[in-house]
């Protein structure tokens, strides 16, 4: 194959090959920072485009388009140039080829005046579907120390292109020779850079549907791993940390006597995949997710139980670095030792266990670190010092310091650093102390924290039953409601008004039990407070009237529940219609979404008046004068009953309560299907609310001590608002027939 | 809150949750004037029920009777609240507990000393309220 007449080849460097393009470098490739960058000559260099474009550009000097294609497609297209250019060691076996020691890429002084000279056939550069496995390898590490830097252009399918292209750059003789690793290196030219490529690898859980997460060509199991748990964010991420998650390699072949393989942390993704499903890695041969059963608490690393476990498979990482692939995949140890840089991945690289037998630190969290109990700060895939569960499977750990030099890289520094924002790699530390590890196994992984919106109302209605509480932190907590207040005693109108004031809770007042009425039919009230001897109409037969209002617009029709509510609301009166007057029709029923709340207010403590109270329709009574902790507690009772309704008027009522503090906004409420409860539980606490209240006023000493603390709390807190003042009411007067 | 002279005749409990709603603990804003409505209400009140004695109007007087009794429980004057209680009685033609049936000659004769006892007491707390409210401004 003649390099430099090959326009394909020339075309396709021009595209890959951005020369002096180091802003866009260094805006969208910090994925290789940790390298080095060698600029290369800048004749070379050409204006780069996209590479995804190299198969219609060639396709005219193609000979063979289709197979090329279908060769690109694989994603494991290899070149194999003939002429001499490369050192083809490897061996082919029939569709699975796997070459293991690639030519080692150096990249030749190429003349580009020469390439743009002359048109040479495409074919002159032969796509040779080669191992998979070990291309990726050499093309992967080979990353000198000096290397033009460049962003990654290609896709995923386009990796192997690129490889392909910038491989015959190799001279022959130093392929040939397999030359020493730093005259290799010395004499790179500018070679591509395998962190910019980017490649998606099928992954899946157990019984689940397989998925691709986008690795680098030279990322580690170990940078995949934490690849997935970005990926499994929820159902892995917020459980598990990315050592405890182990990934088993099935080959495709299962009659092979190999079986599942969990891959060490401190193999190459890529190579190993590659080496497995030659072609290219289809959704069958998705990786398997495996994480710990559930988070137990993990012997300490320290235990020996982990050095022996090593130490029972000395073997599986000390010659082979496929311990048990199939064999056709193995790697001669002769080759292995011809190309010494190839050999590095056989030194695995040490996990967090290595510290036990070559005290290198472990990736630990920081003892005592930011983590402890900021849940909300802590990494998303927070980092449990447990021990890897890979250990098991695993290899023997070596330290990286074992690694070979040439290799600039030590920890898939590429990745982390592309990953940076996501990933919190792990600051090496010394190892964490026993009590932290004891700590950290024994808490829970992420412990949720309860829903913003816990039981709020709730909550209230324990507050109702501990009046012990102070006032003052219940303050806040009565109901959005809307009160009339149905009193004829101007003194007592004011007292009860004041107190409506204090509790911030919206009212309106009824002189008499006419105008209680009236004032009801207008709408939005969830609760009255009904003195029963009235003028004009009194309490009773206010309450008889409202009820008998609601029964005939069927305002909570308690026995067909809430959904046949909604009709009744808009007016359609099924049954009730005909005997409702047009007189007696409510405006707008969204206001009268339930039967109000009646709580009569009785002068006379005679069990007789609250019976009757209660027949009357009365949901509740307090006896005057009220006891303002009684009668906090029924406001807060009811009203909290209505919140419970009405959910949505509850969420409504901090607009409302912004916009307007007149008292005449609208509550909305429904609860048609709960209003029989609330009927049937208002009578027996009623009796004995009742007798209570006029237990503490009679005594006087019960009701002084406690509600005068709780008072006081009130008014610290409900300091701004101002005393009521009725105007526009004249002067209370007694009634008077004349 | 001790209120001098008002053991008796005012509720503690119940006149200090009115107390309570002051914002001022010095001027006492709300409660004075509250109070002094009340002495206002009171005497208006009294005037009626003297006009509806003279009228033998049993009922009205009742009604007034039950109005002072609202107003003035809600302040915790307990002794004036027992008289215009006794008041809604006798109106009622009951007796001073409401359970026994009386004859509207009684009623009216025991109306008269009762709205006069009523009087006495509301004066009475009347001095200790506005001694009270004199001291606190």
């Amino acid at each position: 194959m003649d390099l430099k007449n090959s326009t394909f080849f020339r075309t396709a460097r021009q595209k890959l090959w951005r020369r002096g393009s180091h802003a866009s470098t260094s805006a969208r490739s910090n994925a290789s920072a940790g390298s080095d960058i060698r600029t290369p000559p800048s004749t070379k260099l050409r204006n780069s485009v996209s590479m995804t474009k190299l198969p219609a550009v060639s396709s005219n000097s193609l000979p063979d388009e289709a197979e090329l294609d279908q060769r690109l497609s694989k994603s494991a297209v290899l070149p194999q140039p003939t002429g001499g250019l490369f050192d083809n060691r490897a061996e082919e076996t029939g569709t699975r080829t796997v070459r293991i020691q690639e030519p080692t890429p150096i990249s030749p002084p190429f003349d580009p005046s020469a390439l743009t000279q002359q048109d040479a056939p495409l074919d002159a550069v032969e796509l040779v579907i080669e191992s998979e496995g070990p291309s990726a390898r050499s093309s992967s590490k080979p990353t000198p120390p000096e290397v033009i830097r460049r962003q990654s252009l290609v896709t995923t399918s386009n990796a192997r292109i690129i490889k392909t292209l910038l491989e015959p750059d190799i001279p022959p003789a130093a392929l040939a020779t397999s030359p020493p690793t730093q005259d290799y290196f010395a004499g790179a030219a500018p070679t591509f850079d395998a962190g910019m490529l980017h490649r998606k690898i099928w992954v899946k859980r157990l019984n689940a549907s397989a998925t691709l997460v986008q690795i680098r060509e030279d990322d580690l199991v170990d940078d995949v791993r934490d690849m997935i748990l970005k990926k499994y964010a929820n159902s892995l991420g917020k459980s598990f940390d990315s050592p405890d998650v182990t990934l088993r390699i099935r080959p495709r072949d299962s009659s092979s006597k190999a079986a599942d393989r969990t891959l060490g942390p401190e193999e190459e993704m890529c190579r190993t995949l590659d080496a497995y499903y030659p072609g290219g890695q289809t959704v069958n041969d998705a990786l398997l997710i495996e994480v710990p059963q559930r988070r137990t608490p993990k012997p300490s690393p320290r235990i020996p139980l982990y050095y022996a476990h090593d130490d029972a498979r000395p073997t599986e990482a000390s010659s082979e670095y496929f311990p048990t692939m199939p064999p056709i995949a193995h790697p001669s140890p002769a080759a292995v030792l011809a190309h010494p840089h190839e050999a590095r991945p056989v030194v695995p690289q040490g996990h967090s266990i290595s510290v036990l037998s070559t005290g290198q630190l472990p990736p630990l969290p920081s003892p005592g670190g930011t983590r402890r109990g900021h849940h909300g700060s802590r990494p998303k895939y927070p980092r449990h010092n447990t021990a890897s569960p890979t250990t098991l499977t695993g290899v023997v750990p070596n330290p990286a310091a074992a690694r070979p030099s040439q290799r600039p890289r030590h920890d898939s520094s590429a990745s982390e650093s592309k990953h940076s924002a996501i990933v919190n790699h792990p600051i090496p530390t010394p190892p964490a102390p026993e009590p932290i590890v004891a700590r950290q196994n024994s808490t829970p992984p992420t412990p949720r924290v309860a829903s913003p919106r816990p039981d709020k109302k709730k909550k209230k209605k324990k507050e109702v039953d501990a009046p012990s509480l102070p006032a003052g932190l219940l303050d806040g907590s009565v109901p959005p409601i809307n009160v009339l207040i149905v009193e004829d005693n101007m003194i007592n109108l004011r007292v009860l008004g004041a107190f409506m004031q204090r509790l911030k809770v919206r009212w309106q007042k009824a002189m008499n039990g006419k105008e209680a009425v009236e004032k009801w039919r207008a709408g939005g009230f969830h609760l009255v407070l009904m003195d029963i001897q009235l003028p004009i109409m009194n309490g009773l037969e206010a309450t008889k009237e409202i009820r008998r209002l609601e029964r005939v617009n069927s305002i909570g029709v308690f026995s067909s529940g809430s959904n046949e509510a909604p009709n009744n609301r808009l007016g359609d009166i099924p049954s009730l219609g005909n005997d409702a007057d047009e007189e007696e029709k409510l405006g707008d029923k969204n206001l009268f979404k339930s039967p109000v709340i009646i709580v009569a207010l009785t002068a006379s403590s005679l069990q007789s008046d609250r019976h009757e109270a209660l027949a009357a329709g009365c949901n509740d009574f307090l006896t005057k004068p009220v006891n303002f902790v009684w009668l906090e507690r029924k406001v807060k009772e009811w009203g909290c009953m209505q919140a419970l309704i009405d959910f949505d008027g509850w969420r409504k009522w901090k607009d409302f309560a912004a916009k307007s503090d007149d008292g005449t906004s609208k509550l909305s409420t429904s609860f048609a299907s709960v209003a029989p409860k609330s009927k049937a539980n208002g009578l027996s606490p009623t009796v004995a609310n009742a007798g209570n209240g006029k237990t503490a006023l009679a005594n006087g000493a019960s009701g002084s001590s406690k509600p005068g603390e709780e008072k006081k709390g009130k008014r610290r807190s409900i300091g701004i608002i101002p005393p009521p003042v009725l105007t526009e009411e004249d002067s209370a007067s007694p009634p008077d027939e004349s | 809150m001790d209120i001098p002279g008002a053991k008796d005749s005012i509720d503690p409990a119940t006149f200090e949750q009115i107390l309570e709603m002051d914002d001022d603990e010095d001027e006492r804003e709300f409660s004075k004037s509250i109070v002094y409505d009340f002495f206002g209400q009171a005497e208006s009140t009294f005037e009626k029920m003297d006009k509806k004695l003279e009228e033998s109007d049993l009922k009205t007087l009742s009604e007034l009777g039950h109005f002072l009794k609202g107003s003035s429980a809600t302040l915790g004057l307990t002794k004036v609240q027992a008289q215009c209680e006794k008041i809604q009685h006798y109106g009622q033609k009951k007796d001073d507990t409401g359970s026994r049936d009386i004859t509207e000659e009684d009623a009216l004769k025991k109306l008269k000393t009762t709205i006069t006892e009523a009087k006495t007491e509301f004066q009475d707390v009347e001095k200790v309220l506005k001694k009270f409210y004199r001291d606190e401004a």
